[in-house]
């Protein structure tokens, strides 16, 4: 309920922000585009922390073989790419503004791209299992080896000469990560990051609930909702619902 | 260690009976870099663009040869003897090594290949002969840990690409840099630059042996 209510009061603050923020100073084209800032920096740096927590929740799986951790894993990898999503989306119409391409090789564009890319091919992993105790073991253990590369493509990838040559970004981040933003733009930055990591954290605990839900009845959640109408819970279809327990003994 | 030996020797000797994959992957991979080789008909690609299309041969040619690895112990249901006779970490190991001894294979045949295609001439051999190793060792290193995770798909064939490319693609673009450098030795920001590309391959090497080893054993006995 405390993060409906802060959500709420929060997404005021970033709307009104998003709102009176004064145009950038410095920039070269376009200084009201400016406030895109807010929506593609927090996907960005939020991403990799959804990535962070789908490798530790996979580790704990190995481990435990909890399927409450594999659910945590999994969200987290969702959330993760959705966010991922929305910074590479944001990141092209930022270029376009900026630099009249939407997509120009910039390091930075591209290490967003290949992390959507590394992830992207966790679902497909995911989906080419059908015995969930081992689409859970294989979805661990690809979750932790592709964080791997997480560190590689924010810090060393953007490094290497052969591209940073192609650099456009670098001043846009030496802006934001060296902490030479407006304090004005800062605020409104943080707050907004706040406002997405609160967003993204509501929506990862409510995959969560859905997944576990779905492995204690082990009945999609669209029956039960349907069940829970009484239009369509009168219609005399019976739907087989099967406890846990008595589904760890017939697997057995 | 005799585990690892025997193993590696399995491997091998098998590889060696049937030659299946080593023809298959060298054969994708002359194919390959024929038809990158269309690129440079009208004039010479620059460095970064000769050595991204040579990375590009190599990665896919690793993807074809290597993730087959315990693909055809599932394939030829060997995998559960393997499983009772030795524990995961030579297994590991020893399909690692024969991966990175055929990667090795392939751009012994490739790279020289590509050069004469592409009309590149290397002016630092020592650039492109580490870090073409180190590139190796590298794709040896991914594909092989990816390998394993899609051996008991039920689509392993055709999702083995999808899992694998990903992952190399920050190989492919470290080994542009390292590639690139080479062939101009006269700028010595872009060879200290090339140099650092070849540490970052080495350290993804290690990096995805040594995870690829601690998450091993949880995929092999799933």
């Amino acid at each position: 309920m405390i993060y409906r209510w802060l959500l709420v009061v929060l997404s005021i603050a970033a709307t009104a922000a998003y709102a009176f923020a004064p145009n950038a100073r410095g920039w070269s084209t376009a200084p009201e585009t400016a406030r895109i800032l807010f929506f593609h920096v927090p996907p960005a740096m939020l991403c990799s922390l959804f990535y962070l927590w789908a490798a530790i929740q996979g580790g704990v799986h190995l481990v435990k073989r909890s399927p409450e951790s594999d659910h945590k894993s999994s969200a987290a990898v969702e959330i993760g790419t959705l966010l991922c999503a929305l910074a590479t989306v944001t990141g092209s119409m930022f270029a376009y503004i900026q630099w009249g391409r939407f997509w120009d090789w910039d390091p930075r564009q591209l290490d967003i791209f290949l992390q959507l890319m590394v992830y992207a091919a966790y679902f497909a992993l995911r989906s080419s299992f059908t015995d969930p105790q081992r689409r859970a073991v294989i979805g661990a253990a690809y979750a932790i080896f592709a964080f791997v590369t997480v560190p590689f493509l924010i810090w060393i990838m953007p490094r290497l000469v052969a591209l940073s040559k192609f650099s456009q970004h670098a001043q846009a981040n030496n802006v934001v990560i060296g902490n030479q933003l407006d304090a004005t733009y800062r605020i409104y930055l943080y707050s907004t990051a706040f406002v997405v990591l609160l967003v993204a954290c509501w929506a990862y605990e409510l995959r969560t609930r859905q997944l576990d839900l779905e492995q204690q009845t082990g009945d999609p959640i669209a029956n039960r909702v349907s069940d829970s109408h009484p239009a369509v819970s009168n219609s005399g279809v019976v739907r087989p619902i099967r406890l846990r327990s008595d589904r760890s003994e017939a697997d057995s | 260690m005799d585990r690892f030996n025997a193993l590696l020797k399995k491997e091998l000797a098998s590889e060696l009976r049937t030659r299946s994959g080593i023809y298959s992957t060298l054969l994708f991979a002359v194919l390959t870099t024929t038809a990158v080789g269309f690129t440079s008909i009208e004039r010479a690609p620059s460095p970064l663009v000769a050595s991204a299309l040579l990375w590009l041969v190599l990665g896919f040619a690793s993807v074809t040869g290597l993730a087959r690895a315990f693909i055809v112990e599932e394939d030829q249901r060997t995998s559960d003897l393997l499983r009772l006779l030795s524990p995961p970490g030579p297994v590991f190991w020893a399909k690692l090594s024969y991966n990175f001894l055929l990667v090795l294979a392939v751009a012994a045949v490739v790279v020289p290949l590509h050069l004469i295609f592409e009309s590149v001439h290397p002016e630092n051999w020592p650039l492109l002969i580490v870090g073409t190793i180190s590139g190796c060792g590298a794709l040896a290193s991914g594909v092989t840990f990816c390998g394993s995770l899609v051996a008991k798909s039920s689509a392993r064939g055709a999702i083995a690409g999808v899992i694998c490319l990903p992952v190399l693609l920050p190989i492919i673009i470290s080994g542009m840099g390292a590639i690139s450098g080479s062939f101009e030795s006269s700028n010595s920001d872009v060879v200290i630059g090339a140099w650092k590309s070849v540490a970052a391959l080495a350290g993804l090497s290690l990096v995805f042996a040594g995870i690829g080893r601690q998450l091993f054993p949880f995929v092999w006995e799933s």
